[in-house]
């Protein structure tokens, strides 16, 4: 094909993930004769699910195609392009570019993609679902492994690095950012959706889902469900009893415009820090059983997905506020006594492999789990760097790779200034 | 959707909410006293059950704050232990079974235990009772667990012993013959299965591949097994992996049920990555 494409960052197999934060791209000719030559194309869409938007120079929105005008010489033409809301993709490829030429529509060059985001687990399509479900099985295995250490920095020993202090949200992004990344290791294109708390979640509560407990409390799959295996330790299978019924929201958690509400009339992290008792608290206790209880939480596979919707609402907040600046005190508030871990630019356990006190006396798992799209936020994130997860700071300055890949189906990018005004 | 008039539109819907007033403040946020105030509701038998279950569940959210709740937790389960020793029958009593067994705490444990090794004993179904205790993994009620598994007929709670017995490796044997046994209720043979294949994954292999091979045995413990092997193909040689696959094969060639076809694709599939 004529037109060739290139983006700065793809995985090992050249593929290309996106997300909601725009990223440049280059088109080029790749067979005129003519250094003089001019040739005008149109990019669009010719994928079936993933919709993209184009813009010629950096932006947090465009339009579904773009006119371009490609020198003959053969060099590169930058544009800028990102997820278009509520268009994600569910697999790869069903995104892709297309530039065609702008007089005859004729096609001259196609690059595919995923725009890959985190969903609404009760949503999501069954496609989706199973993928998720089969990567979770084969990460825990057979209850050794990384997904051990996974469950094991979330212990009762290691409460003063993850609860009851400023890192509580940062710490749990980190945290469930490790996990989606090594079952991105398995499979690229699954991503960690989110349960949903405040509102009926009757499809995750299924047998093809998370399971229905029966009258002991065991949870309860389909035959052949991927985690109808599911040990960790000695236990087999998964302790949990719905004390709400399916249909339904739990009566405990409030709702996620009373969550955006936390922070009062200042919208400060100081007081919507407190959604780490209701809904956070309240979403773990609508479960007896592994759930309801800090050092056995993580055993229990839905605690991912309820830690994805805390951390959705978090990112909700920030988009909603224009909370994303580590500069501003009402984006993040460090604790009083300072305790390392919850300072702006104090790595945090267990990734930093810290086992002097404060910290607990171990460390499980090491560095945090790496990812084709980004280097970002490393292997010992900072409390900091967990702010800017889409990079909405960054704008046109930094490299593409400036977030830490992952966005929330329904939680946009918008570019936030250094006053906290949104460009549009 | 553009970002712009995503944010117009819920910045609407935001408006069209009743203002939250109702920030509903969670019990953790309150005062210390509070919650010393919710527990000596939760203790005290003469107010009504309602308000005392309301107390409990404001507390089960509190105590999961635990930096706040550190202060309280050693009162939460005095408190806890006082209602299982008075009223473990009532619908509190056995809240508050659930919740400090979840702790591994002793004091409920021997009382689980006891109520096991007493035939006679109605404070909590056996089943239940076995799956409560089964939350420690020191494998310290083994005895129990073999007793009851020998003493009773019904399938939940021979169920429930077997999966207790996981956390003892004296029971490797056992769990082996479960799984392997045509004679026993494929529930049964599930957890043989389930703690097989964490215990020794090539010999679990072998016997899977027996009972997904054999046309006369269980679909569902078939397609269980099958996305057993899935999880498990890391811990596989890459020539038992290749036996398998082939078994699979066979099984997909003859009449799977539906969740045995899903299952042995599943496997197919991952498999496949090891190519
Ligand atoms: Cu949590």
């Amino acid at each position: 094909m004529p037109v060739v494409f290139e983006f700065p960052r793809t995985d090992f197999a050249g593929r290309l993930f996106i997300g909601w934060t725009p990223i440049r791209g280059t088109a080029r000719l790749t067979d005129s004769n003519d250094p003089f030559e001019r040739r005008e194309i149109i990019l669009r869409n010719a994928g079936w699910q993933g919709r993209l938007w184009f813009a010629d120079s950096y932006a947090d929105e465009g339009a579904s195609e773009l006119r371009l005008t490609l020198p003959g010489d053969g060099s590169p033409v930058e544009f800028w392009m990102a997820g278009e809301l509520m268009m994600a993709s569910e697999r790869y490829g069903d995104a892709i570019i297309e530039a065609v030429d702008a007089n005859d529509f004729s096609p001259l060059g196609t690059q595919s993609l995923m725009i890959r985001v985190r969903k609404d687990a009760n949503t999501m399509t069954a496609f989706e679902r199973d993928r998720f479900l089969s990567t979770l099985g084969i990460l825990n295995g057979r209850g050794f492994g990384r997904f051990t250490e996974i469950r094991d920095m979330h212990q009762n020993y290691s409460n003063g690095e993850a609860h009851g202090n400023s890192a509580f949200l940062p710490w749990h992004r980190a945290f469930i950012l490790d996990l989606e990344r090594e079952l991105q290791a398995i499979d690229a294109e699954v991503t960690l959706p989110y349960w949903r708390f405040d509102a009926p979640a009757p499809n995750v509560f299924t047998r093809d889902f998370m399971g229905v407990n029966d009258d002991v409390g065991i949870v309860q799959f389909n035959p052949g469900h991927p985690l109808e295996n599911w040990v960790t330790d000695s236990q087999l299978g998964i302790l949990r009893r719905m004390v709400f019924d399916p249909n339904n929201a739990p009566s405990g958690p409030i709702s996620e415009f009373e969550t955006l509400a936390l922070g009062g009339f200042g919208n400060t992290y100081r007081d919507f820090i407190g959604l780490e008792g209701n809904p956070h608290g309240s979403a773990h206790v609508s479960f007896r059983g592994f759930l309801a209880n800090i050092g056995s939480a993580a055993r229990d596979p839905l605690f991912f997905m309820l830690h994805a919707n805390v951390d959705r609402l978090w990112a909700k907040w920030q988009w909603l506020h224009a909370r994303h600046d580590r500069a501003r005190q009402a984006a993040y508030t460090p604790p009083f006594f300072g305790r390392v871990g919850h300072n702006l630019d104090d790595s945090m356990w267990p990734w930093n492999g810290a086992t002097f006190p404060p910290r607990p006396t171990l460390a499980p798992g090491g560095a945090l789990a790496a990812s084709q799209v980004t280097d970002l936020p490393g292997p010992q994130p900072t409390v900091a760097q967990m702010m800017d997860y889409a990079n909405v700071r960054g704008g046109e300055d930094l490299p593409s790779g400036g977030t830490l890949g992952f966005w929330y189906d329904d939680v946009p990018y918008q570019h936030e200034a250094e006053d906290g005004e949104l460009l549009g | 959707m553009k970002a712009s008039d995503y944010r117009k539109q819920y910045a609407q819907s935001l408006e069209s909410e009743p203002m939250p007033q109702a920030i509903r403040q969670s019990v953790a946020r309150e005062e210390p006293a509070t919650i010393e105030a919710r527990l000596t509701t939760l203790g005290d038998c003469m107010v009504e059950a309602d308000e005392r279950m309301k107390a409990f569940n404001d507390l089960s959210q509190a105590s999961f704050e635990t930096v706040r709740f550190a202060r309280h937790r050693s009162r939460w389960f005095e408190v806890l232990r006082g209602i299982v020793a008075m009223e473990p029958e009532t619908p509190l009593g056995q809240e508050a079974i659930e919740t400090l067994a979840l702790e591994k705490d002793d004091y409920i444990q021997g009382f689980l235990a006891d109520c096991l090794d007493d035939p006679d004993c109605a404070v909590i179904e056996p089943a239940r009772a076995l799956r409560l205790l089964g939350v420690d993994d020191h494998g310290r009620y083994v005895a129990t667990a073999k007793k009851v598994y020998a003493r009773t007929d019904d399938i939940a709670t021979k169920r429930e012993a077997l999966r207790a017995l996981a956390a003892d490796p004296g029971s490797k044997a056992m769990m082996a013959e479960v799984y392997a046994d045509k004679s026993l209720d494929p529930d049964l043979r599930k957890i043989g299965g389930m703690a097989m294949q964490r215990a020794d994954p090539l010999a679990y292999s072998a016997t899977a591949r027996q009972i997904v091979a054999d046309e006369g045995e269980d679909d569902d413990l078939r397609a269980s097994s099958v996305a057993a092997l899935t999880n498990i193909a890391a811990a596989l040689a890459p020539a038992d992996r290749k036996a398998v696959a082939d078994d699979v094969m066979k099984a997909m060639a003859g009449k799977p049920s539906a969740a045995l076809e899903k299952s042995s694709e599943r496997l197919m599939e991952h498999y496949k990555s090891y190519e």
